[in-house]
């Protein structure tokens, strides 16, 4: 049942043939323009109305997200956000039944120098990207991937853009049809583009240490999934510092039901399974003090291009590793182009998926050490001897024994006692007290504190899939900074733990 | 007579056609009239600049790629057989690639 030819046509559908001049199914009266949830056939004035319930229903039923929250609707330019965007514009505006009462920001993620655009195709994309966003109204902000290399910066890119998005109004001839008041300004008086469309590249300040520190990064990856999954990891971090640092509490992505179904799938498959429930929830609370929500998770891709068709929405195709690629580029690639497949044959394919999805569950971390370094997702290391990781780690001693006579290992389980791990005890330089103080501030900065961290310590900090990632890449130590710092805490809260431990009581 | 007709593209479909969105083509004589699945045929010979695979399959387009005639979907208006008009407007948007 589930195989697929390559030159099968996909036309056994299951369900019975279609009667041209069909009537909508809600009404009964307007011609149907479209097909969705198996058979059924909308007009066009019962498809906005589908739309629009299903995206309030979405959050109002969750009741996440509160009056006068601020949340971070992160743009990439593509047709989810600019359906999203579009959404949110609707629901807020004064007409709109019940209005929506949080308030938006945007933010724009510049990911061209992951797929190495050209200087030229990256000015015409920040353009179009820049007047999407001046147009909506809403406060803005534009930033690098690269800058989630650099954290400390993010706090700063509010000052420049701040000024912008004051002088924010709204163009009336460019909303002819999406009318919206826009709750920040009130006002939809007079016209006046501020002229910033020249200079918009200088709205990102591009952070040319970062860049290279990220290029470094990325190539050292081998494979395409494993750069995939790094960007993902990295974008998320980005998004989680710049919502805490600029005062949001909720993330709002645009990912679709069909594109969460791929990532589900493409999670099982590349030992992510763990996240996988976090991945394709409607509300990700892998990070407890940042919720990133998913409102239009119960969309179909095809519903949310006809939903941009008939508002004639301007999305930007921004390209990505795999545009233009073989099938088998990637592991999500292949995902995709399975379930795509699958779906065109069997309508309910997405909708099982995810149902099948939402039944997952995993614990939710509680303390910050239970939390991957890189992609703040749960730790799913603490496994028992005859699992794939302890496997794995084996056939990593095995094969590199002979390089460095055996001394790299890396540590079976995550807290201080190594109750699981029969291997080896040894890989922490960390721990020769000799020359630092004790403190764990980094003051004494006594040169154990400097060394470089076994390459084991970093990689017990990391969720598996991510370790996947990690021992691709020549140099354990390069990765991101925001890792290397995690990795630097996480050991000294356990040299300290160590030290006291005889004065601990033990309350289990 | 040829036939006029407008066809557009979106979703990042534009870039195995030259990376235009819209072309306005006059289909060429025929005795039959133009259903859909002879416009793929004609598409894939003159216009497909690359890449065949990553838009049509066998004998009709990939999954992941919607098509709209005149706003609507195609699956309403018979898919392959639909029967092309004077000034129609066809859109093949992909929905791969989200965002």
């Amino acid at each position: 049942m589930c195989s697929i030819l390559e030159d099968e046509i996909p036309l056994a559908k299951e369900r019975k043939l279609n009667i041209l001049d069909r009537k909508c199914m809600k009404c009964k009266e307007e011609p149907a323009i479209l097909i969705t949830r198996v058979n059924d056939a909308f007009c066009r004035g019962c498809f906005q109305v589908y739309v629009t319930h299903k995206f309030r229903a979405a959050i109002g039923k969750t009741k996440l997200v509160r009056d006068g929250e601020k949340v971070l609707v992160g743009i990439s330019g593509g047709p989810s956000s600019c359906a999203l965007l579009h959404l949110i514009q609707e629901g807020l505006s004064q007409r709109a039944h019940k209005k929506l009462r949080f308030k938006p920001g945007l933010i724009f993620i510049d990911e061209g120098q992951v797929v190495g655009q050209s200087l030229e195709e990256h000015k015409v994309t920040l353009t179009r990207i820049h007047s999407l966003l001046r147009q909506s109204g809403f406060p803005y902000h534009l930033c690098q991937l690269a800058d989630s290399l650099d954290l400390e910066r993010v706090k700063t890119l509010n000052a420049c853009q701040s000024n912008h998005s004051a002088v924010n109004k709204i163009n009336q001839s460019a909303m002819d049809i999406n009318t919206c008041s826009n709750p920040v300004e009130g006002d939809k008086g007079d016209v006046e583009i501020s002229g910033q469309d020249e200079n918009c590249c200088d709205l990102i300040e591009m952070n040319r240490e970062a860049e290279k520190l990220f290029a470094a990064q990325l190539g050292s990856i081998r494979s395409i999934s494993g750069k995939e999954d790094f960007v993902r990891a990295l974008r998320h971090r980005l998004l989680l510092e710049f919502a805490r640092q600029h005062g949001y509490s909720k993330v709002m992505l645009g990912n679709t039901g069909s594109q969460l179904a791929v990532r589900l799938l493409t999670d099982i498959s590349t030992g992510r399974g763990m996240q996988a429930a976090l991945e394709t929830a409607f509300a990700d609370r892998r990070n407890t003090d940042m919720m990133f929500l998913r409102p239009l998770r119960d969309f179909s891709s095809k519903e949310i291009a006809m939903y941009n068709n008939l508002h004639r929405l301007e999305c930007v195709f921004i390209p990505s590793l795999t545009t233009m690629g073989d099938v088998g580029a990637s592991i999500e690639h292949l995902t995709e182009a399975f379930v795509t497949g699958l779906q065109a044959e069997y309508p309910s394919t997405v909708s099982n998926i995810m149902r099948t999805g939402e039944k997952l569950d995993s614990s939710s971390a509680v303390d910050l050490e239970s939390h991957c370094a890189l992609c703040q997702g749960p730790l799913d290391t603490d496994v028992g001897m005859s699992s794939a990781l302890a496997a794995l780690r084996f056939s990593l001693e095995i094969s590199t024994m002979g390089k460095t006579n055996g001394e790299r290992c890396i540590k079976g389980d995550n807290s201080v006692n190594n109750t699981n791990d029969e291997l080896c005890s040894n890989g922490v330089n960390y721990d020769a007290k000799v020359e630092c103080c004790g403190k764990s501030d980094g003051s004494c900065r006594s040169s154990t504190q400097l060394s470089v961290p076994d390459e084991g310590l970093v990689l017990q900090t990391l969720c598996y899939g991510c370790r996947i990632v990690a021992m691709e890449m020549d140099d354990v130590n390069s990765l991101p900074e925001f890792v290397m710092k995690d990795v630097a805490w996480r050991n000294r809260r356990s040299v300290m733990k160590a030290e006291i431990q005889d004065f601990l009581l033990d309350d289990r | 007579m040829p036939l006029p007709i407008c066809i557009e593209f979106g979703g990042g479909a534009e870039l195995l056609f030259g990376k235009v969105k819209t072309h306005e083509v006059n289909l060429p004589d025929k005795e039959a009239s133009w259903t859909i699945k002879d416009l793929l045929t004609w598409m894939k010979d003159n216009m497909l600049k690359e890449r065949p695979e990553l838009f049509i399959q066998g004998e009709t387009v990939r999954p992941g790629i919607l098509v709209l005639v005149n706003d609507a979907d195609w699956e309403l208006m018979g898919e392959l057989a639909y029967n092309i008009q004077e000034n129609d407007r066809i859109v093949f948007i992909s929905t791969l690639h989200g965002g």
